[in-house]
């Protein structure tokens, strides 16, 4: 999810309730002002009628032509004091002046006149247009506050995506970012204080890590020729010796097995070096790689050079495993270990591959659970040491699978042993 | 043909130069910078083998220069950096081959041949030994001009035999060259002997008047019959 729509959703429940709750303040004091001025017609309509009564004047039409009725009746000194002596009431009356029924506020009171008698005043007066007033209320208070809420939500987007504009540029500066690849500056915005500082530390890290790259590539580099050239010189001098032809079988023989030595330690001190350029991040070429059909070209290799092992092998899975990663590491990391399981697997038995839409799982036969300390570890040997082996096979795989987002695991269950690659 | 071999480091020098010596070219050395620039400037090459860690300067720069004042010369790198850069930058500045350090001889003088036939025949490569003639480049073999059909790796096995006549093949060399890296534990050469049975067996049905031999049992040759 973007940031400013984050910002925006985050915005829009607050800003709901803030609203909500202006609306329903508004509409409340609203309603309450306008019941307010009714209650006070009545009150000066029922002091008016009580006056009239009491001096004696002649009392209005109990219908007055605005709706207004009142009706007088004489209580009992015993009721007079047993209800309040003055109530306001909300209630649907029939009027007959009308003939209709009609929504009315109607006022109770209790008085007295000066012989002591008791009297009850009820006024009404129909409510239909400040009903109608308090639906139109509640309808324009309930308008402005969507219009309100969408509004303030639009304006916010907007504000939030043009001042995000410099981390907008930044994030696209790292998507293009590769080590050891020249980078452009990153963008910078001197308007804003957070963003100029955080172009300026990224400046520097990419700084810092490209010298690093550099330094750690230029080193590799002369590791790998003062290495490589002593051992190319004792390799090709003991060629020489081979084929001058006069040496004895025997002597051939051991001059062949120190060459093959001498091949092993080679093939160790690259594997080392290959190693370490994983870990550098060497390897930045990242294309869509189908491991499917990297593990069934490894299968009819390995096939062929483990022949006198008589293993059988069967892949499993409908959906290919398609991986975003370095072509030559997804080489490596599959040959390894389909090796592995041809090398360590016993004899006679199958390899089982199982493919997903996320990764593999190679399984073979073994006898116990290898020792799981140390398993991606370099040198990690645990079942003695075969010939040929350099012992950074797992160790090998395990970098391959760091520095491409994926991950390995080993089970053993039911007499076999699993590795499983699948992405992070 | 006149090989310049520039390195810097003496021992190698010295074995290169004794292999090729042995196979018939003029070899000469340079151990530096400056020297290799100089030798190239006053003689005339028709192969150079480049180091590219000099003492002096990088031996991208001479190659640069030596496309530059289109010196007609085929040059392979022999690098030990064994970097993929390198060995990018060295083909796209027009370096015909790139073979990391270490290598077997063998290879390096069949890697020279290479090159430089391709250069002379306008492109195309043709082995041709006895009644034998391979092209690799359309992956035919023909014995007598007859074409003799071969499974893949058996055409790679008698591909890597006639670059390399008369020298002792190790079996763990071939399988590598043919099968790849991963050979390195497999438990014996079983898929290596099948393999040359059923290319000798169709060299000899084919009349082919050259043969793989076994040497010692640790390796093989091929000789002219």
């Amino acid at each position: 999810m973007k940031l400013s729509t984050r910002i925006v959703l985050g915005l829009i429940p607050s800003a709901f309730l803030i609203l909500m709750l202006w609306a329903v303040f508004a509409y409340r004091t609203m309603v309450k002002k306008v019941n307010f001025e009714t209650d006070f017609i009545l009150r000066k309509y029922s002091e008016n009628i009580i006056m009239r009564k009491l001096t004696g004047e002649q009392l209005p039409d109990s219908f007055n032509g605005v709706y207004n009725t009142y009706f007088i009746r004489k209580v009992s000194s015993v009721y007079a004091d047993a209800v309040p002596m003055i109530t306001y009431s909300d209630s649907k009356s029939y009027v007959s002046d009308f003939d209709e029924f009609s929504f009315v506020r109607t006022r109770k009171q209790i008085f007295h006149d000066s012989e002591g008698h008791a009297y009850e005043l009820t006024v009404s007066l129909p409510v239909t247009e400040r009903n109608l007033l308090s639906d139109h209320l509640k309808t324009w208070t309930a308008v402005l506050f969507l219009l309100l809420l969408v509004s303030l939500s639009v304006s916010c987007l907007l504000i939030v995506i043009g001042n995000l504009k410099p981390l907008k540029e930044i994030m696209k500066w790292l998507d293009n970012y590769k080590l050891g690849m020249s980078a452009p500056e990153v963008p910078s915005d001197d308007r804003v204080m957070e963003f100029k500082k955080l172009s300026e530390v990224l400046q520097s890290a990419s700084e810092r890590l490209e010298k690093q790259y550099q330094d750690r590539k230029i080193f590799i580099g002369n590791a790998s020729h003062e290495l490589q050239t002593p051992l190319a010189v004792c390799i090709n001098r003991l060629e020489l010796m081979i084929d001058d032809g006069s040496m004895t079988e025997v002597q051939t023989g051991e001059l062949v097995k120190i060459r093959r030595t001498l091949n092993h330690l080679s093939r160790l001190n690259r594997t080392l070096l290959l190693m370490s350029k994983i870990e550098n991040g060497q390897f930045p070429d990242i294309v869509n790689v189908n491991l499917g059909g990297l593990l069934s070209e490894a299968v009819v290799l390995f096939d062929e050079i483990y022949s006198s092992r008589k293993m059988t092998s069967r892949i499993v899975g409908g959906r290919m495993p398609v991986i975003d990663m370095n072509e030559q590491l997804a080489d490596m990391m599959v040959n390894n270990l389909v090796k592995n399981a041809y090398a360590y697997g016993t004899p006679g038995t199958e390899i089982l591959i199982t493919m997903t839409e996320n990764g593999f799982t190679i399984s073979d036969e073994g006898s116990a659970a290898l020792p799981s300390a140390g398993m991606f570890d370099p040198f990690y040997q645990p079942e003695g040491r075969r010939e040929g082996s350099t012992g950074l096979g797992l160790a090998l795989i395990a970098a391959v699978c760091a520095s491409s987002s994926l991950v390995i695991s080993y089970t053993f269950e039911e007499g076999r042993h699993f590795f499983n690659i699948c992405k992070h | 043909m006149k090989i310049l071999i520039v390195e810097d480091d003496m021992s190698l020098q010295e074995i290169i130069a004794a292999s090729l010596r042995k196979e018939g070219f003029i070899a000469e050395i340079a151990s530096s910078y400056d020297e290799a620039v100089s030798k190239l400037a006053v003689y005339e090459y028709d192969c150079v083998l480049l180091d590219l860690t000099l003492p002096g300067g990088n031996g991208l720069d001479i190659l640069q220069k030596i496309k530059k004042e289109g010196l007609k010369l085929d040059v392979i790198i022999i690098s030990a950096r064994d970097s993929i850069d390198d060995k990018v930058r060295g083909l796209e500045l027009g370096a015909d081959d790139y073979l990391a350090k270490p290598f077997h001889l063998a290879e390096l003088v069949a890697r020279i041949r290479s090159v430089v036939r391709r250069s002379r025949n306008g492109g195309e490569m043709l082995y041709s030994i006895g009644n034998v003639e391979l092209n690799p480049d359309a992956r035919v073999i023909r014995v007598d001009g007859r074409e003799v059909q071969l499974l893949k790796k058996e055409f790679d096995i008698i591909q890597y035999f006639m670059q390399r006549p008369d020298h002792i093949v190790d079996k763990a060399v071939l399988a590598e060259a043919v099968w790849g890296d991963h050979i390195d534990q497999a438990d014996n050469f079983q898929f290596v002997y099948a393999q040359m049975k059923n290319l000798r067996r169709k060299l000899e049905e084919a009349g082919a008047d050259i043969e793989i031999k076994s040497v010692y049992g640790f390796g093989y040759k091929l000789t002219y019959k």
